[in-house]
């Protein structure tokens, strides 16, 4: 049957950009040590089996409330942390078993934008310094070439070249986080995690960062993970979005098919609890009101882990796990009842 | 540094009124002072009045000041970590403010303080009077926060960003708690926030500040519909909810002024994209422009057509 083989491609809807980075069944837990002796006693699921992919050039948000670990995941496919179990493959090379120098040599290749950018650059450095650090670290170009790059970098993201010898704290929280941005571009990367890039910042001043982020993206190409609790911003930055739920993926879909018709019951409350800038709209829409709290990722239910929380709990939900499938329109959901 | 300038608002009874600012704008200030809860030194109330039921909270004694405060004027704070004492129970700490401005017993306290805890829509209240605060989640956190505020049936209640410091679904939670506290007690409410979306959901007025100044005031939906000053408009711009997806968010250049000086002239006229040299020139007041709806700007002067030029 060579015949269909050929004829199968051209017949196929255009394909999906290919992924820069796969994960399967990613999986953290941090150890809980106590007792006289620090004994392991459990340990806290931060992460638990994520299966997901990003493609090339996309931004894929990911979303979730405090604690549902959205950072902890950026962190660990950049391998910050060590995964406990799972894969992280970075343009088909598996990053979660190197080591030593291969992995050094590829670490330029993925960068972080972090939260909060007082606390993310170094007080005591210039600001010249901080963005050139990567360069000096990874031994890149000579001190006149290095001189000449951060400059280039204050210039792409909108910093007077003239600024280098200043310190942080002569800078604003949008130009600080300005900074952060040069130093994540320092090495040409790929693929930036941002976690939670603009939670930081006032809203006008938002506006920028998010702005500069598109425009940079554009120009070089750049692959996101946009971790946000902000599902309005998400909304306009993202192309596909990830929800996180305790430790797990509930749904991921394309930004236009979540926003419009959220499948997952923990989705479809999480869009309706933020607040909407128009009085006529607040009025008159309908909110999902769940009760209680998150539990603890120590501890957390058996089963489906929203049950505790859901409006469609029934037995099945405490006693089987729902499997993260695909529907039809292509997304993934993690629920048993989701149609 | 003048915080706050020229400040005069009115909240009528059974009313909420939103004060929406980004940081620095003076907000919180302007609210705290209300209550002289801000150190003195250094923070002085240069001048101004408080009239509250027809008395001026600005020059009361501290002894009748303590008398309005937590009693008849309850405050809940953005960070309910912090506002809450770790070493007490959070019974003691609802039971305090009952037995020292109410003079109730201990027994009638407790029996109060869960009925306040039952309110706030915890569950089990009698139970967890003697728990602390750290037992207690967040969300949770800050409803015990409002029962403290609302222990003796304030007249008036200021909130602090009191959701900001929560999750969304949290945040929703606490949303609906306090629209039904609204219709249940009638209390009038001042709620800070920077969150223009909160403000659209609960609040019946609007009033934005920038550089510690009122720049507009208005009922919620003439704010939204018809918003008049350059910031307040700008202000909605940037918000991505309100643009197609592919158009850019409008951001607002530049930032805020520190105002070390008594403002001579408009403070946003720095970043302004409708300054002419009036704005410059002399600080515009706050004047009625419509029913209700109040707005400081020099482009209201302008003839008709021009003034609505970048429209």
């Amino acid at each position: 049957m060579t015949t269909e083989a050929a004829t199968e491609a051209p017949a196929m809807p255009p394909p999906a950009p290919a992924p820069l980075v796969e994960v399967s069944d990613l999986t953290l837990h941090f150890p809980i040590y106590a007792g006289l002796l620090r004994r392991r006693v459990g340990a806290v699921r931060a992460v638990d089996g994520l299966t997901f992919d990003i493609r090339r050039g996309e931004t894929l948000g990911l979303v979730g409330e405090s604690g549902c670990g959205k950072s902890t995941t950026g962190r660990t496919l950049l391998r910050l942390y060590e995964p406990t179990a799972g894969r992280i493959r970075f343009e088909g090379t598996d990053i979660s078993v190197l080591e030593g120098e291969r992995l050094r040599s590829i670490r330029p290749r993925m960068q972080m934008i972090f939260q909060d950018p007082q606390a993310s650059l170094n007080p005591r450095m210039t600001v010249g310094s901080i963005v050139a650090e990567p360069l000096v670290e990874h031994g890149v170009l000579d001190a006149a070439g290095r001189r000449a790059k951060v400059r280039e970098l204050f210039d792409a993201v909108g910093l007077n070249p003239d600024f280098v010898n200043r310190y942080p704290h002569e800078f604003s929280g949008g130009q600080r986080q300005r900074i952060g941005i040069a130093r994540a571009l320092a090495l040409d990367p790929d693929f930036i995690v941002c976690d939670e890039p603009i939670a930081a910042l006032d809203v006008s001043i938002q506006a920028q960062v998010v702005n500069l982020l598109q425009d940079l993206q554009k120009k070089l190409g750049l692959t996101y993970l946009f971790i946000s609790h902000d599902l309005s911003m998400i909304r306009h930055i993202a192309t596909r979005v990830a929800v996180m739920y305790l430790g797990k993926m509930v749904e991921l879909a394309d930004v236009g098919a979540l926003f419009r018709d959220p499948k997952h019951p923990y989705t479809k409350a999480l869009l309706s609890a933020v607040p909407v800038p128009d009085p006529k709209v607040e009025a008159t829409r309908q909110r999902i009101l769940l009760k209680g709290d998150i539990p603890s990722p120590a501890n957390p239910p058996s089963g489906c882990r929203f049950r505790t929380r859901c409006p469609w709990a029934a037995p099945l939900c405490a006693e089987t796990e729902p499997e993260w499938r695909v529907m039809e329109d292509g997304r993934r959901v993690a629920c048993h009842f989701a149609h | 540094m003048h915080a706050v300038n020229g400040v005069s608002f009115h909240v009528d009874e059974g009313e909420l009124l939103a004060v929406v600012g980004e940081s620095g704008s003076g907000k919180s200030v302007a609210m705290m002072s209300l209550l002289r809860l801000l150190p003195m030194p250094p923070a002085q109330i240069a001048s101004g009045e408080v009239i509250f039921q027809n008395r001026d909270l600005v020059t009361l004694d501290a002894s009748e000041l303590r008398q309005v405060r937590g009693a008849r004027i309850g405050f809940v704070f953005q960070d309910p970590m912090t506002s809450l004492n770790p070493v007490f129970t959070i019974g003691y700490q609802i039971m305090e403010p009952l037995r020292k401005h109410l003079g109730m017993s201990k027994k009638q306290a407790r029996k109060r303080a869960a009925e306040l805890l039952d309110l706030v829509g915890i569950p089990k209240p009698a139970d967890r009077l003697d728990d602390f605060p750290h037992q207690f989640s967040g969300g949770m956190r800050q409803r015990v926060v409002i029962a403290t505020a609302l222990a003796c049936d304030p007249k008036v209640l200021i909130a602090d960003e009191p959701t900001t410091a929560l999750d969304v679904t949290v945040q929703a939670q606490i949303l609906e708690l306090v629209r039904e506290l609204r219709q249940k007690l009638g209390m009038a409410i001042i709620w800070i926030t920077h969150d223009l979306g909160v403000a659209a959901g609960i609040a019946d007025r609007i009033m934005v500040m920038y550089a510690g100044q009122i720049v507009e005031h208005a009922r919620v939906q003439d704010l939204f519909e018809n918003p008049r000053h350059p910031y307040t408009r700008a202000l909605l711009d940037s918000l991505p909810g309100r643009h197609t997806r592919d158009e850019r968010l409008r951001s607002i250049g530049g930032q805020p002024p520190l105002m070390m000086a008594e403002p001579s002239f408009c403070p946003f006229s720095a970043r302004c994209r409708h300054a002419f040299d009036r704005c410059l020139a002399e600080n515009p007041p706050l004047e009625r422009v419509a029913e209700g709806h109040d707005v400081a700007c020099w482009l209201e002067k302008l003839p008709e057509g021009e003034a609505r030029r970048d429209h």
